[in-house]
């Protein structure tokens, strides 16, 4: 046992590096490249010695610079948010996009411009959250309804009913109020109308997300032992339940904001950080975390690279890749993702 | 637990329909626009007219059980009442042209039913209805297809004319539509615009251009008043392999700049914050020089005599503020 534990530590550290590396280089190729490709000296002229008046300046730290930090920020978010959903429930397959959370937080986005458009973005954040809650609430509803025990399948199903209803509504209410130019946006996920306003109003509250996320990252492994096991070992499992999921509603939230109801990313990154660094979530959310970050960042980087100088929608390039890795997680469902 | 869930779904169901009210529009009817009225007579009158098909339809000239599921901002302009007309038109601002008819609940795809309610002698469709509807409709009553992508008021008002054996009234139509614009000529005229280009952005999940297709102020804008566009935006709106409202990057915004800028809302005459705070937009000239004209775009999403004073209105009144006047 201890010999694992010092094995997957190791492999965290790796980890750690290759996913910084990644996502610094990722990070570099985002802020040179694009409709225009810059220069080094462009990038620190604009850092060190920033002009206004310069093109190159302005766009790299008005436009490029926003646009990565949020991809980060969306990167991390949903796959720890991924991550902790796993492992509360339990379940390779949950992912807050595949469970209808998202769906949820773009309810309630669409309600927020449809009926309060004067609410400012911190309104949409907290009604997003609110929406991203009732749609949890639901799906345990759901799934506890039923007679027999709950099942991992049993949450999905009931979460992707949840999800095709919510998405039904929005849809309704968009049509109905004219908001199709506005709600595309959420709908196909894009982070390239982000500007700095919307990660100073996401950076502290991603912040806060995410030192919960590493405080309860040692319950959730207990968790992770079963309940019986965790309340014999000393842990609160209602109090690690509940924050997971206030977690979960909150970087979710943040996430959909930014980018839309973009899936799969949760489903993918928690499932590969396990297969890195095993099942110990002191290693796993801030795994999560990195490869998160550097995958959106490096995705962003291909959708705008399709045709410079327009803006290609990442989510679609998400699903293009998450769609195929659902299926393969499906399969392997009593596989070994959940290995100690 | 399942009590809960079902008072959820009410709550949801309510608000889904409280959300069902439409925007109304703030349009503006001349008050120089010739008044018509129906000079028909009340007998039957049977007619045969070879339609935009080429098919051969037999109908009461004189009929009031008109049907009109495409153009009736063409036919309100003769002073002909309708018992229903298309769903997709807000006739907000429009009304003393339409009196008691109804707007129909389904236009596209239209309800066998609900048409056969009205109980109509004649239904006046879209030229692009396919022949199994056009059939389908042929069951209730005459159907005669007008003009769609015509923009000549001449050939479009000449047809209803000759219809409904309207020919005066058509005539007093086209004059009228032929003085507007000139007036309208006169007007751009005085605001010295003569050789500048004109580009009109819209917000479309990113900041894009309007494109050729569908939209008449493109028609009003580069066809009828002659203003000028960059190459790459002509290239742009005309381009139809499907990059239709495809967001441009906020970097190259600046590449389809022309000497003016509009810009054709959705929500109505208002920019959009999206837009607004987009680090490529503040950085046109026109943005910075406070010059931006701003149209609502949904009139121009149809054709008509009663809606052109409104679209002309509007451009010059956008043309004038990105004059800087």
């Amino acid at each position: 046992m201890k010999e694992r534990r010092l094995s997957n530590s190791k492999r965290f550290i790796i980890v750690m590096i290759a996913g910084l590396a990644m996502l610094l280089v990722a990070g570099l190729l985002s802020l040179l490249l694009g409709a225009h490709a810059y220069s080094f000296s462009d990038l620190f002229g604009a850092i060190f010695n920033y002009s206004e008046k310069n093109d190159a300046h302005y766009y790299i730290m008005n436009t490029r610079m926003p646009r990565v930090i949020a991809d980060i920020i969306v990167g991390a978010c949903l796959s720890i948010a991924g991550a902790i959903m796993q492992g509360t429930t339990k379940n390779p397959m949950a992912d807050s996009g595949i469970m209808g959370i998202s769906s949820g937080s773009t309810l309630g986005v669409v309600i927020v411009i449809a009926f309060i458009p004067a609410a400012g973005r911190f309104g949409k954040m907290g009604i997003a959250a609110l929406g991203a809650a009732m749609v949890t609430l639901l799906i345990y509803a759901i799934a506890f309804a039923g007679k027999g025990r709950v099942t991992p399948d049993r949450m999905v199903l009931s979460g992707m009913a949840i999800s095709t209803l919510l998405t039904a509504i929005t849809t309704a209410i968009i049509l109905k109020n004219g908001l199709s130019n506005q709600m595309i946006r959420y709908t196909n996920g894009s982070t390239a109308n982000t500007i700095w306003k919307d990660v100073y109003l996401a950076l502290p509250i991603f912040g806060g997300g995410l030192i919960i996320s590493l405080l309860i990252s040692r319950s959730l492994t207990v968790l992770n032992l079963g309940e019986d096991v965790s309340k014999g070992l000393g842990a609160n499992v209602k109090v690690t339940k509940f924050l997971s999921t206030v977690v979960v509603l909150i970087l979710s939230a943040v996430a959909v904001i930014i980018i839309g109801p973009v899936g799969y990313i949760g489903l993918m990154i928690p499932y590969i950080a396990r297969f890195l660094v095993g099942t110990d979530y002191r290693l796993v959310i801030p795994t999560c975390g990195i490869i998160g970050a550097a995958f959106v960042v490096f995705v962003d980087l291909i959708a705008k690279s399709v045709k410079p100088g327009f803006e290609f929608p990442i989510g679609l390039i998400i699903t293009m890749v998450g769609v195929p890795f659902f299926i393969y997680v499906s399969r392997k469902q009593e596989g070994d993702s959940f290995r100690d | 637990m399942k009590k809960g869930l079902m008072i959820f779904l009410g709550i949801i169901t309510c608000f889904l329909f409280a959300s069902c009210s439409n925007k109304k529009n703030g349009q503006m009817v001349d008050p120089d626009m010739p008044r018509l009225e129906d000079t028909r007579g009340t007998e039957e009158k049977m007619n045969t007219i070879t339609t935009l098909n080429g098919n051969d339809v037999e109908y009461n000239m004189n009929t009031r059980k008109i049907v009109c599921i495409f153009g009736s901002q063409d036919v309100v302009a003769f002073g002909i009442s309708l018992l229903a007309y298309e769903g997709s038109t807000d006739i907000s601002g429009y009304e003393e042209f339409y009196g008691d008819a109804r707007q129909l609940k389904n236009s596209q795809p239209f309800s066998k039913e609900e048409i056969l309610s009205y109980s109509p002698e004649l239904i006046l469709v879209n030229e692009a209805m396919s022949e199994a509807n056009i059939k389908t409709l042929e069951d209730i009553a005459p159907v005669i297809p007008l003009y769609t992508d015509k923009i000549d008021f001449k050939i479009r008002l000449n047809f209803i004319g000759k219809i409904f054996g309207l020919e005066e009234s058509a005539q007093k139509l086209i004059d009228y539509t032929d003085n507007l614009k000139n007036e309208m000529l006169e007007k751009l005229d005085n605001l010295g615009i003569g050789n500048k280009t004109l580009t009109i952005f819209t917000y479309m999940g990113g900041i894009s251009i309007v494109p050729e297709r569908g939209w008449f102020m493109n028609v009003i804008i580069y066809d009828y008043l002659g203003i000028n566009r960059l190459d790459n935006v002509k290239e742009f709106m005309e381009d139809e392999s499907g990059v239709a409202y495809t967001p441009i990057s906020a970097e190259d915004l600046g590449k389809y700049e022309g000497d003016l800028v509009m810009f054709a809302g959705f929500d109505g005459k208002e920019i959009s914050t999206y837009v607004t705070e987009n680090p490529g937009w503040n950085r046109l000239n026109a943005v910075k020089e406070n010059r931006v004209g701003v149209i609502d775009i949904t009139p121009y999403g149809q054709k008509g005599v009663i809606l052109l004073y409104y679209q002309y209105y509007q451009i010059v009144d956008a043309l004038k503020t990105a004059m800087g006047k």
